[in-house]
């Protein structure tokens, strides 16, 4: 499978196109497409779909397919927009034709759901200070009058609210319990693409055909829906390959023609019929994810395991002779260009809670095969390469690894390109997320047939319709409530928000305590879960997915959309902000209040409510790492409450069913929720202060762990059946100055040893591949390792040097919680969390000494 | 005389060329501006939407706004006390100070300067006001997200950005 002397790939470098196209993709500003809800809104006046009982999958799809046969067919972009609004010329032509929306880097628009929080922006996001994006004030005008308007009674959230009587939508205003995010998408999966590459879209179409036949009149329908979609992106790519050859004909220079000429006769096969290329396989791949992000909101959506998908064809292409690896390199670059040519949608007020984030769209590499076999090839080496050289935020690279099997060059090549980007690829642990989804009922093939979806979550490629993140659950909320017997310090003493599940004084022991704690996570989780099955509700009366219903495992079989219930597997997904806040803070009110004695419940119920004021003492006590248990320290009592809190939080979730009939899955990764969820939570009982950030993900507190190697074990020593919706452990690293280190570099072993005693802290003695079928309970306390790990290898002084001079450090990546983003798109409050991150120094593993970065005024929380 | 007044502005936007219309409008709208560059009083609103009325009636691109838009806001203080009611019934904007009944929103604000932050403010930040219980919305906030850009439209028209 890995044929490639030299695995780095040191000679394949950008080519003055890449080089070109690429400079443009940092120099340019999003600007706001009105392309697509203009074609939508009209669409849906004609043929009176606004105001009806519902829109079935057939109505949808033909709303797709008039936008696929109405929108500009663009084969490449001629210019672009600077921040100042200036006209930027577009000199080189990309290799692949069409584009997510009209612009070189555009923001798609779904009136359907989100969109309409940018109204009141129409007239200044151009100019707003934090991630702003180019609007005419031409398209403002077609926004506000011929667009939004009619869309007022008919987005998602207007839906599902209209007659439900829980109380989740309040909670849900008060933004300090969850947000749900069926509001703005549902996205978050990965489409099957084998079949569209192998057979083409005809194929399906005719597949389509065949079973109307024996159908019942509804499953007819959803047939006929499939058709209409599929013929819409055929149609796009033909009508990319006319105007390609418009064009090659007055071409007069020779490259350029040959260029054109090329896309339209790739544009005349695929995606219609079965690709016989590598660039027909990754064009065809092109164009469905454009129909795709016309559909489904633009994130999360993830594209899988994209060098299991290619291999074959870049082999027989190489082998043959009609592609070289940097013609192969060359085509994928354009392809991380494409893939990143749109933004997602942020209004301003929702800059603190998810700023700076892209569109999430995760790609996945290596590991094993369904059969267990190493899945590792040249194409997964080329996907490095070009991610390497090109540092996009988007994809987001998650690298899969077997211990065991997968060799060590490849892991020791994972390390090396996180040194080189400083931020990516992530890297998974196979052993661990194997286990997690047979845990859930996948088969084995299944599960390892994994791919990453948005941030970091485990997912059946092509056949699981997860929405991993439909529910952010503010875990210190539940603590909250237990601690001030049902009441928030937000909403107010007077208003129990839950139930009273008794006063803190009142509790005689810890357990009586940790009753009521979980009480109150059931209950929030139900308010949670309701809320998520009423909107899941709004999405199947008014938003089915043909077209991403045509491209996945299920749907054709049972004759349904995947709102419905179509895909093979079916769940949803909750994931946890504020675990290990909320694991420190337990283990402070066992350790002190009911052990020791020496804080009594009312004293620190005090504190907690003036903000630890003039308890500068206790608050020092509480997060001293020293004198308090705390999570990543091989602390028993911490690790102890660690592995409860998982498992009970697994258990409450896993009891409620979604509205397609599956189960819901945890997992922690917070994205940068931790720094908004962290801004607006009071005083935590860990010695936090309010407003404060939370720790990342699954991750331990900032600062509280002086050595890697205990993190390294807390965190791997957790169930990972318990996890099965991912966790992200964020790590940071001091870089080495000077070039990238080679592969046998010292420094290189020593990475890649961290990562596999990490993933493995057995040596090999636990977890035999075998074991990994076996989800019994009993196989909880077996050690599959740490599910996952990210990096980020900069130092303090730079991020320090980027705050003050963000232009020098534009092409900066970093690591959130999750997914990559680069430092400049920050908010000061999410910057702050990434610079305060434990830095440990490689060699030792010891963390390195900086001061805490102090907030821009303007940004300090008022206590 | 409100019958007077509108008849008037009609007038003048008729035989006004355009730039000659909007400052009428700004002057027609100085309480606005006012509350707008000054510290924000208990006439906010009043003044908010005298202006947007001002402009409705004078601007004929702002006008554009409320063709067939039809909806009802309550603006109220925290204690409940109505501050004033905007009604579209498709052509026209109708302000009364007094609640009408069915609304289709709700918007109950803490403090006229709370209310001004949440509409208007060049760090607009509707997050912090909802999280700072500074104003509180019930109903459709696609209605709330209208009115804000209404309201910020003719804060530019103004040239109070």
């Amino acid at each position: 499978m890995v044929q490639l002397k030299d695995v780095t790939l040191r000679e394949a470098l950008l080519t003055d196109r890449i080089e070109g196209l690429r400079r443009i993709y940092f120099d340019t500003i999003p600007e706001i497409c009105v392309e697509r809800p203009r074609l939508i809104t009209q669409f849906h006046l004609e043929h009176g779909l606004l105001g009806q009982e519902g829109i079935s999958s057939l109505d949808k799809a033909r709303a797709y397919r008039f936008v696929l046969e109405h929108r500009e067919p663009i084969v490449y972009h001629t210019n672009a927009r600077r921040r100042d609004g200036s006209v930027i010329p577009v000199e080189h032509r990309s290799l692949l034709a069409g584009s997510t929306t009209s612009k070189y880097k555009g923001v798609p628009m779904y009136p359907e759901l989100l969109a309409l929080t940018l109204w009141p922006e129409l007239d200044t996001v151009s100019h707003r200070g934090a991630n702003p994006y180019y609007l005419s004030e031409r398209d403002a005008q077609i926004l506000n009058e011929e667009v939004f308007p009619h869309w007022m009674d008919w987005s998602v959230l207007e839906v599902a609210q209209k007659g439900f009587k829980g109380a989740g939508f309040r909670l849900l205003q008060k933004l300090v319990f969850f947000l749900a995010s069926k509001p703005t998408c549902i996205s978050h999966t990965i489409p099957d693409f084998s079949r569209a590459v192998r057979e083409g879209l005809r194929g399906i179409i005719e597949d389509a055909r065949k079973r109307q036949g024996r159908a019942t009149k509804a499953d007819r329908d959803f047939y006929r829906a499939v058709e209409e979609a599929l013929e819409g992106i055929i149609s796009y790519s033909r009508r990319l390959a006319e105007q390609a050859e418009r064009m090659a004909a007055v071409e007069s220079d020779d490259q350029t023609r040959k260029d054109l000429e090329e896309i339209v006769a790739v544009h005349r096969r695929v995606p219609e019929f079965g690709a016989t290329s590598f660039r027909e396989a990754v064009t065809t791949v092109w164009m469905c994810w454009v129909a795709v992000h016309l559909e489904n909101a633009n994130i999360g959506l993830s594209l899988g395991r994209l060098d299991q998908l290619f291999y074959e064809f870049y082999r027989k292409d190489l082998e043959a002779k009609r592609i070289t690896v940097q013609g192969a390199a060359e085509l994928l670059s354009n392809l991380w260009l494409k893939i990143g040519d749109h933004v997602p949608m942020v209004p301003k007020t929702g800059e603190q809670l998810f700023g700076g984030s892209g569109s999430n769209q995760a790609i996945t590499i290596g590991g094993v095969d369904r059969d267990g076999k190493d899945a590792v090839n040249d194409v997964t080496y080329l996907i490095l390469r070009t991610i390497e050289l090109m540092l996009l935020r988007d994809p987001n690279l998650n690298a899969r690894y077997m211990t065991g099997v997968n060799s060590d060059t490849y892991l020791r090549r994972l390390c090396q390109v996180n040194v080189s980007t400083k931020a990516t690829p992530a890297i998974h642990n196979d052993r661990a997320a194997i286990h997690a989804l047979t845990a859930k009922g996948e088969t084995l093939e299944q599960a390892r047939d994994y791919g990453v979806v948005g941030c970091v979550e485990p997912c059946s490629a092509g056949r699981h319709y997860g929405h991993s993140g439909a529910l952010l659950i503010n875990l210190t909320s539940a603590l909250e409530l237990a601690l001030f017997n049902g009441r928030h310090r937000h909403t107010g003493p007077d208003e129990i928000v839950s139930m009273e599940t008794g006063a803190f004084e009142s509790f005689g022991n810890y357990d009586d305590f940790l009753q009521a704690f979980r009480d109150q996570v059931e209950w929030l989780a139900e308010q949670a879960v309701e809320t998520n099955n009423q909107l899941g509700r709004a999405h199947q009366a008014f938003y089915p997915t043909p077209i991403l219903s045509s491209l996945f495992e299920g749907p054709m079989a049972k004759g349904k959309d995947l709102i419905e219930g179509g895909a093979t597997i079916n769940s949803s997904g909750a994931t946890i902000i504020g675990f290990s806040d909320v694991v420190d803070s337990l283990a402070a009110i066992r350790h002190w209040v009911f052990e020791q004695k020496s804080v009594s419940a009312q004293e620190l119920i005090e504190a907690l409510h003036d903000n630890f004021k003039d308890r500068d003492a206790l608050a020092a006590r509480l997060a001293n790492p020293e004198q308090t248990p705390k999570f990543g320290n091989e602390d028993p009592t911490a690790e102890q409450t660690a592995k409860w809190l998982v498992t009970a939080i697994d258990e409450i979730f896993g009891s409620h069913e979604n509205y397609r009939g599956g189960r819901y899955r945890v997992g922690y990764w917070t994205m940068t929720n931790h720094a908004g969820f962290g801004r607006i939570t009071g005083a935590t009982p860990n010695g936090r202060l309010a407003g404060q950030n939370f720790a990342s993900g699954i991750t331990p507190v900032s600062r509280e762990t002086p050595a890697l190697t205990p993190v390294l074990n807390s965190v791997g020593s957790l169930p990972s059946a318990r996890l099965a919706n991912g966790v992200a452990l964020n790590i940071k690293y001091t870089p080495n100055h000077g070039a990238v280190p080679p592969l046998d570099d010292p420094m290189i072993s020593q990475f890649a040893a961290t990562v596999q005693a990490y993933f493995d802290p057995t040596g090999g003695s636990s977890a035999t591949g075998a074991d990994v079928a076996d989800p019994s309970p009993a196989s909880e306390s077996d050690v599959y390792g740490g599910m996952e790990i990210q990096f980020n290898i900069t130092d303090h002084e730079t991020f320090m040097e980027a705050v003050q001079d963000p232009a020098q450090f534009r092409e900066l990546l970093v690591r959130v919680s999750g997914y990559t983003a680069y430092f400049k798109d920050l908010n000061p409050q999410m910057q702050k969390e990434i610079i305060d991150r434990t830095e440990y120094e490689l060699a030792s593993g010891k963390a390195v000494p900086f001061p805490p970065y102090e907030l821009p005024f303007s940004w300090r929380v008022q206590s | 005389m409100k019958a007077i007044k509108q008849f008037i502005y009609r007038m003048l936007a008729y035989i006004l060329p355009r730039s000659a219309a909007a400052m009428v409008a700004r002057w027609l709208s100085r309480d606005f501006v006012q509350e707008v560059e000054g510290a924000a009083t208990d006439l906010f609103v009043e003044a908010l939407l005298g202006g947007m009325e001002a402009a409705l009636w004078l601007c004929r691109d702002y006008r554009r706004n409320i063709l067939g838009f039809k909806a009802r806001y309550v603006i109220e203080s925290e204690r409940g006390e109505v501050a004033a009611t905007a009604d579209f019934d498709g052509k026209h904007m109708h302000v009364h100070r007094s609640a009408l009944s069915s609304p289709t929103v709700r918007i109950r604000f803490k403090n006229a300067a709370a209310l001004r932050s949440f509409l208007l403010s060049e760090d607009q930040d509707i997050l912090d006001s909802v999280l700072a219980d500074q104003v509180e919305v019930e109903g459709n906030l696609n209605y709330v997200y209208k009115l804000g850009y209404m309201a910020k439209n003719l804060q530019l028209r103004m040239k109070l950005a």
